[in-house]
């Protein structure tokens, strides 16, 4: 359904342009959940927002290819994209917070959506509102409510209800329980996941949380310095993780049974778009040991449905 | 909510008076210096002195002042020989209209402009209002001023340098030569106001505009496929508006207090005008009531202010 081969992402920076999402390639079959993990900075939301060109113009470059239902959408024009945003795909952010207008009415901001891709006159499209609310599990009473009379797990669930709206075909949500609390993160996972069984759609969903995603995803893609290091469904990703950083990640996440004092980290951090290495093995200067790199890492399939790159966790 | 701030205004004004009055009583010379003639003897100055009450301490003739003021007797102007409300009257209707003419001006030229710029942020257009915006921001209003009455009145002579209204159309002219003639008198001095006062509005509209231009809420609409049109009214100009809106109460309370600089190049007959020559004649009761005056109105403006952002913003508004 959704095919992205060799995307580029990148961003002017003082005149040059840095890519923040450096040569990735996936797919979303129908009616799947696609997870891509990584660190802060590894790309992956530069990515996603990328499928529907939601970048600034001005100072973004993207490259490759993003085919959709058999379209490519970086070759489409704005105005055909217009009829898909919304409609076919729909976006739900980290922050509910700052991505509702504080100036509009809960039900003003999921109607929006309905005026553009339907026909209904306002009062279908009012009883679509409602019949959304309930669906996301929100009160009628928040119809008429603004963004800051709700609470963090309401006003996210009223994002949903936003996403969800046209019944898209895919849904790329952008860290949707990182500005959560836990308990809270919970119920929005399960509600997604209720709602992608119920109303059949796929999900890309971008996140930090491994925990996140081997509750509800099929497919997770890793991310790193602006590329995948490893893609595998989520079975064999957590039983068997090849490359050195899904192994530090999955080593990241506390364990409630281990004795151990301090939690485990990856030393350093995830380099800035302009000191990023270009070639090589990307990973191989936060990695503790000595390993055999190859100087143009490809893909290496390490079993079914599971491929690596580099050689470097041999 | 909005009762409560008036009730706070109470305290904040008769601080303010107290502020205003140890103020005016610390400056040199009283109106005495001004009054009589130099040639008169210590002893009558003295006496003088005594018989207005200029020796009591400055708590019993503070308590006289804000008395009176209570009353609406805000004293009486040496220099003019008359009560300071009647003489401050007069002016401030001149102010008023030169200020609501400024206002108007300012706002009718800024928000297209700063719209503008904000939208189209970079291209040409922008960079030539830019350009204006900096060059006005460097340039004090009395050189632009000045430069006003230097070409429309002086070389071309389209329009008069100074006065509210001629005499002459003042005496024989019907209503609607002198309500003519007074607006032909307001073009320079509005003008000036205007141009210098939208600086700021095009300024904060632009920066606000392209704040909020790839903000969350922004990218949102659009990626509910929402045109770029709409979604530039609905999600980014309302609320880049709101900033706008909140420094419009404060232009409000500008409509009395007038425009000091402006009267005073244009010497145009309105409570700044009126401020200067009394600070010169050292006509404190003038001074004084001007002062207080001006500080009420700024209070009563960021009440105004805040009203207006409750209208505007849904978050502030009143539960």
């Amino acid at each position: 359904m959704l095919k992205i081969k060799n995307l580029r992402t990148s961003f002017k920076i003082d005149g040059k342009f840095y890519a923040a999402a450096d040569g990735i390639s996936f797919d979303v079959g129908k009616n799947e959940i696609l997870a891509i993990v990584g660190e802060s900075g590894s790309g992956k939301s530069a990515a996603a927002l990328s499928i529907t060109r939601l970048h600034n113009k001005k100072s973004t470059r993207i490259e490759g290819e993003i085919i959709f239902n058999g379209t490519d959408l970086l070759s489409v024009s704005e105005k055909e994209l217009l009829k898909i945003r919304g409609k076919h795909i729909g976006m739900i952010f980290q922050d509910p917070l700052t991505a509702l207008n504080p100036l509009m009415r809960i039900g003003a901001q999921i109607e929006e959506p309905l005026i553009y891709h339907t026909n209904f006159n306002s009062e279908e499209r009012k009883s679509r509102v409602l019949e959304l609310l309930e669906a996301v599990g929100m009160t009628p009473r928040a119809y008429k409510q603004f963004p800051h009379e709700l609470s963090g797990g309401m006003r996210q669930r009223a994002m949903i209800a936003v996403a969800l709206s046209c019944d898209p075909a895919l849904v790329i949500a952008d860290e949707p329980t990182t500005a959560l609390d836990v308990t809270i993160q919970a119920q929005i996972l399960e509600l997604l996941s209720e709602l992608q069984k119920k109303m059949q759609t796929s999900i890309i969903l971008i996140t930090h949380d491994l925990g996140v995603v081997s509750e509800i995803a099929d497919k997770v893609a890793v991310m790193y310095a602006g590329q995948i290091v490893e893609t595998a469904t989520v079975d064999r990703l957590f039983t068997n993780p090849r490359h050195p950083y899904t192994r530090a990640l999955l080593a990241a996440i506390p364990s409630m049974s281990s004795n151990e004092r301090r939690f485990f980290t990856i030393p350093g951090a995830v380099p800035t778009l302009r000191e990023m290495p270009r070639t090589g093995c990307r990973f191989s200067r936060r990695m503790p040991h000595e390993a055999r790199h190859e100087t143009e890492p490809t893909f290496h399939e390490v079993e079914p449905d599971h491929q690596v790159l580099c050689i470097c966790h041999s | 909510m909005i009762i409560r701030r008036i009730l706070i205004l109470i305290p904040q004004l008769i601080i303010i008076s107290i502020l205003v009055f140890i103020l005016g009583a610390m400056m040199p010379g009283d109106a005495l210096s001004g009054m009589i003639d130099p040639g008169v003897s210590a002893e009558v100055r003295e006496l003088q002195r005594e018989k207005l009450g200029l020796n009591d301490p400055l708590a019993v003739r503070y308590v006289r002042w804000i008395g009176g003021i209570v009353r609406g007797d805000f004293g009486e102007s040496f220099i003019h020989r008359r009560p300071v409300l009647e003489v401050i009257g007069e002016r401030m209707a001149n102010t008023f209209f030169l200020s609501l003419a400024i206002l108007v001006l300012t706002y009718t030229i800024a928000i297209p402009l700063g719209v503008l710029s904000g939208r189209y942020s970079g291209t040409v257009v922008d960079k030539a209002i830019l350009f204006y915006v900096f060059v006005s921001l460097a340039m004090p209003t009395m050189v632009l001023g000045i430069l006003m009455i230097l070409f429309f009145s002086f070389y071309l002579g389209w329009f008069p340098s100074s006065g509210s209204v001629d005499a002459i159309v003042l005496a024989k002219g019907s209503a609607g030569e002198i309500l003519a003639n007074r607006l032909h008198h307001m073009v320079l001095p509005a003008a000036t106001g205007a141009l210098v006062g939208m600086v700021g509005v095009v300024f904060m509209l632009r920066a606000n505009i392209i704040d909020r231009a790839f903000s969350d809420y922004v990218t949102l609409a659009r990626s509910k496929g929402v045109p770029e049109g709409a979604v530039f009214r609905r999600h980014i100009l309302r609320n880049s508006l709101i900033p706008v809106a909140a420094g419009f109460g404060f232009a409000i309370s500008g409509l009395l207090t007038g425009q000091l600089f402006i009267e005073r190049i244009f010497q145009y007959p309105g409570m700044g005008h009126l401020f200067f020559s009394s600070v010169k004649a050292q006509d404190f009761a003038v001074v004084n009531a001007i002062i207080l005056i001006f500080s009420a109105l700024t209070a009563l403006g960021m009440l105004i202010s805040d009203i207006l952002l409750s209208i505007t913003d849904p978050r502030i508004r009143p539960q």
